[in-house]
């Protein structure tokens, strides 16, 4: 990597120059800012060693310590539950499946709309539910309310 | 419960309707964790 890219490779979406062929790198360029998110959060740090054409090598220091009490305790308690995330944005969707699916091990399941929502909601019943607060394209400019409602109720009543 | 903006009347509506938390774009993964612990700490979750 060139040092503007080392700079750069923990920003969100950010995608580097693949090989120095001038092509974007494929993904969303989500990864690294993930890692980096987790490795704060263990109050560690990541140092990125990188030449043009030489390779990259990323190492990273954890606390060799316990967390303080209560750190992720209660993620830890439900790793594993179905979540469903209603968000007309793909990114935004693949911003919260790929932090919750990949890191804390939790089933991810996508709608685009209110409509989709309520259908996965019923088939799936998951135990958490992000909503887009306007649900824009499910059921009109629908008030948050309501798109809060539908899901959890169909989620419910499975 | 994802929002745009805070606003009072967008969260006051959600609660009502059985939103637990609230969280605002943009945001990153880190905020995304710790919401969701937020959540498992809660009882009823």
């Amino acid at each position: 990597m060139t040092a503007e890219e080392k700079a750069r490779v923990f920003e969100r979406f950010y995608r580097g120059d693949d090989g120095g062929s001038g092509a974007r790198g494929t993904g969303l360029g989500l990864g690294l800012s993930i890692v980096k998110s987790l490795v704060d959060l263990h109050q560690g740090r990541i140092e990125v060693e990188s030449e043009p054409g030489q390779g990259t090598t990323f190492r990273v220091l954890l606390p060799s310590a316990a967390s303080a009490p209560g750190t992720l305790s209660a993620l830890e308690r439900i790793r594993g539950s179905r979540v469903l995330v209603v968000d007309d944005d793909p990114f935004i969707r693949k911003l919260i499946a790929t932090t919750l699916e990949d890191v804390a091990g939790f089933v991810l399941h996508e709608a685009a709309d209110g409509i989709e929502a309520v259908e996965v909601a019923e088939r799936e019943r998951p135990t958490l539910v992000f909503l887009e607060s306007t649900c824009r394209g499910a059921m009109g400019s629908t008030p948050a309310g309501s798109c809060a409602r539908a899901p959890a109720q169909a989620a419910r009543r499975s | 419960m994802l929002t745009a903006a805070h606003g009072d009347s967008v969260e006051r509506e959600a609660e009502e309707a059985g939103a637990d938390l609230f969280l605002t774009k943009p945001f990153s993964p880190l905020d995304l964790l710790r919401l969701v612990d937020q959540l498992g700490e809660q009882p009823h979750s």
